[in-house]
């Protein structure tokens, strides 16, 4: 079905390869996943097999990929794409129409199919994603998940004989996001579709037994079917093991009050997203923030920095009420780092970006520019300061994002999904980064980190304790191994299990 | 966006006949030289918004709509002293230049509110579509529409995530305005143009632009409604031109 031939691709500019020399022969209705680190080449690859690079973006292409033999390069992309889709890992962007039917419709109008055919195929995609109770809605109105089956559904539509899936999970729940991986399984073995996953989230996959592709620096290192004899090089590729490596230890004792969150209430649109929130966190706390899409976690972080306010209740933050004072004069004490890594990038270079919060606030040039260049050579991206951010790679992104906060050493850190889409390697480096604000030194007063993730390892191997939202409100506030025990105990395994790779 | 939940008559309408109306009733009150065509069709147009569900205090803006109202009037009133004195300064003149010019504002704004809130925006392009326009500008509305919520989100978000490294977004003056100008209009432009790309690869991954015409899963039907709609029309029109014809 998919067939590499020395497959390589060189972007614009760039000084090595994104992806050298990668033979592949993928089959009908395989299921295979893609891992590697970031940076490895995997979405260059996923984008090249769906005709989305050569001819498209700047770049040298070097040997061929043939999708039912018919050649990549060489076809029309409106004529591929009726035997391969992509799904890209932000749902919202692909949405062409406003509300799902119409959505599911839209790759068969454009094929002049006639509209009880539309109807049949739309019907039939629906069912394989279970979106049927979903049919009329508009799309500004699905959660997370809902939009990812819909974007998937609206490809499954045209019946493609391919689908590849660019980290489609990113900003997914676990629960979601294994429904999400059990339901593409099942279309490849029932249906003889062909799904191609990039994927961190291994522990989720690996019991659906896919064919693991593990790519590094741009070349195939591992193509076999997932198993006991992968699992060592497949820890390598997705970074060391945290059994492996160190991982911040925090002091046993919690220190003064930095977080005070009592009955707070806070609501959008007529209803609720947080419901009577109380929370406390001291000093030298990491606390892991949990829960399924839309329970309130992100709202929490927001209402501690002061960009939502409680319309009940109270929230102090490093002893100020959060309505006491501006939001960008809270900065000095608060760092927040968003969701999505582009938001926060701002100026022209990874040097002014990471200076760029001391600077709005006066903190003196000489001492801030050792910081800065000490952090971005732990970070990696020394070699990067004179380039655009927006060049970066995600991964590299999140780094700089984290970077640009921690360097004022704000006394509380609210970290919403650092993790996202990052190998192991990374999600190192942002561990020790938070360390070192939660520890503080000699001469610098212990911090407290709040952290909105969906990856058990960094729970496990980061955090001090476990809150764990449900509809706004806190259903769990245990320390780590407590609170995985009784997230077990509750039907929420999907939060805790961490699988072969960690 | 529109309320495609209501059902009422106005929103079973054909798009392009409530197209063709919201057209026709603009040109006919910029066409009216006095104040009353405008100012009945301001009052008819709320009492189809009442039927349709569509309550009028809830249009967006209301509040200034009704203050840029009011400042016509008085700028009217003020600046024309022509005509007979209908009471201290105010000449009659002045207050039917200003009814006038605030009739056709208003007759205008809650008929685009009308049109707006009673018409799915996918079957007006569809509409527009099979009557000739090309696929291409019939999806730029769709598109359009489909990524103005989008982008207000990510409007949103870049705004925010400046603030919070201590951007003072939240000071007053004139430099506030500056450094949007300077720090939030650049990530916004790359966020809205990233979406752009984005969405035209999904678009042509899905098969767009295969064909220059396309079919539809589903028909947008004319019905008697509509000729007895257009046939209103007509009628609107004509009673209009024998009202300014006759001092209206």
């Amino acid at each position: 079905m998919i067939r590499c031939e020395q497959f390589g691709w060189r972007y614009a500019g760039a000084s090595a390869p994104a992806v050298r020399d990668v033979t592949l022969e993928i089959g009908r209705g395989e299921f295979v996943v893609v891992v590697g680190p970031s940076g490895s080449g995997k979405t260059t690859l996923a984008l090249a097999m769906c005709g989305l690079l050569i001819g498209r973006q700047g770049g040298q292409p070097c040997g061929t990929i043939r999708i039912d033999r018919r050649d990549v390069a060489a076809t029309p992309l409106p004529e591929l794409a009726q035997l391969i889709g992509l799904v890209q890992q932000n749902p919202q962007a692909q949405f062409a129409t406003l509300n799902v039917t119409d959505e599911l419709a839209f790759g068969l109008e454009n094929r002049c199919r006639p509209p009880d055919e539309i109807h049949q195929s739309s019907a039939v995609a629906a069912d394989q994603m279970a979106i049927a109770a979903l049919l009329g809605r508009s799309l500004a109105t699905l959660s997370g998940g809902e939009q990812q089956r819909v974007a998937v559904a609206s490809l499954l539509a045209c019946r493609p004989a391919a689908l590849v899936l660019d980290e489609p999970t990113a900003s997914l729940d676990p629960q979601t996001a294994g429904e999400l991986f059990r339901s593409l399984a099942n279309l490849a073995r029932e249906t003889g579709l062909t799904v191609v996953i990039i994927e961190h989230k291994l522990a989720q996959l690996l019991p659906l037994r896919p064919r693991l592709i593990g790519l590094d620096e741009g070349r195939v290192v591992l193509d076999q079917p997932a198993g006991d004899s992968a699992a060592p090089l497949l820890l390598r590729l997705t970074g060391p093991s945290p059994r492996e490596v160190s991982t911040p230890a925090f002091a046993d004792a919690p220190g003064e009050l930095l977080v005070d969150v009592a009955h707070a209430t806070v609501g959008a649109d007529g209803r609720p997203i947080l419901d009577d929130v109380s929370l406390q966190v001291r000093a030298g706390e990491v606390i892991a923030v949990l829960g399924p899409n839309g329970s309130g976690k992100t709202t929490l972080l927001h209402g501690l920095m002061g960009l939502v306010a409680p319309q009940a209740g109270s929230i102090h933050v490093a002893g100020l009420s959060v309505s006491a004072r501006a939001v960008s004069r809270r900065a000095r004490a608060v760092g927040l780092v968003f969701q999505n890594a582009d938001h926060q990038l701002v100026a022209e270079t990874v040097w002014d970006e990471v200076l760029f919060a001391c600077r709005t606030q006066g903190r003196p040039d000489g001492d801030a520019e050792r910081e800065a260049a000490a952090l971005l050579d732990a970070a990696g991206l020394a070699a990067r300061r004179g380039d655009h951010p927006h060049r970066l790679s995600w991964g590299q992104k999140r780094r700089l994002n984290l970077i640009s906060v921690l360097l004022h050493k704000p006394r509380v850190l609210l970290l919403d999904e650092p993790f996202a889409g990052q190998d192991w390697e990374n999600a190192r480096f942002l561990l020790r980064a938070i360390g070192d604000i939660v520890n503080g030194s000699p001469t610098r007063p212990r911090g407290a980190c709040l952290i909105v993730t969906h990856d058990p390892r960094v729970v496990r191997h980061g955090c001090t304790r476990v809150v764990f939202m449900t509809q706004g409100r806190v259903e769990l506030d245990a320390p780590v191994p407590d609170a995985f025990a009784l997230l077990r105990s509750r039907g929420h395994a999907a939060y805790v299990e961490t699988g072969a790779a960690g | 966006m529109t309320d495609i939940a209501a059902t009422s008559g106005v929103h079973r309408l054909h798009p392009l006949v409530k197209l063709v109306w919201l057209i026709g009733l603009t040109v006919t009150v910029f066409r009216s030289p006095g104040a009353t065509v405008p100012w009945l069709t301001a009052g008819g147009v709320m009492v189809l918004l009442w039927c349709a569900s569509v309550p009028p205090w809830r249009l967006p803006g209301l509040r200034m709509w009704l203050t840029l109202a009011v400042m016509i009037v008085a700028v009217h009133v003020a600046f024309i002293r022509e005509g007979r004195v209908v009471l201290g300064p105010v000449t009659a003149a002045g207050l039917e230049g200003g009814l006038r010019v605030t009739g056709r504002l208003l007759a205008v704004v809650l008929a685009s509110h009308l049109f707006v809130k009673t018409t799915d925006p996918s079957s007006l392009a569809q509409a527009l579509m099979k009557a000739g326009l090309p696929v291409r500008w019939g999806f730029a509305l769709v598109t359009a529409l489909r990524l103005v919520p989008v982008l207000r989100v990510e409007a949103h978000h870049v705004y925010r995530a400046q603030l919070v490294r201590g951007m003072p977004y939240d000071a007053r003056g004139p430099r506030r305005w500056w450094l949007l100008l300077r720090r939030w209009l650049l990530p916004l432009l790359v966020s809205a143009l990233r979406t752009a790309h984005a969405l035209s690869l999904a678009m042509e991954g899905r098969g767009f632009g295969l064909h220059p015409r396309r079919t539809f899963r589903r028909e947008v039907r004319r019905t008697f409604g509509d000729v007895v709609a257009a046939a209103l029309l007509v009628m609107f029109i004509a009673a209009a031109e024998w009202l300014a014809r006759h001092g209206g």
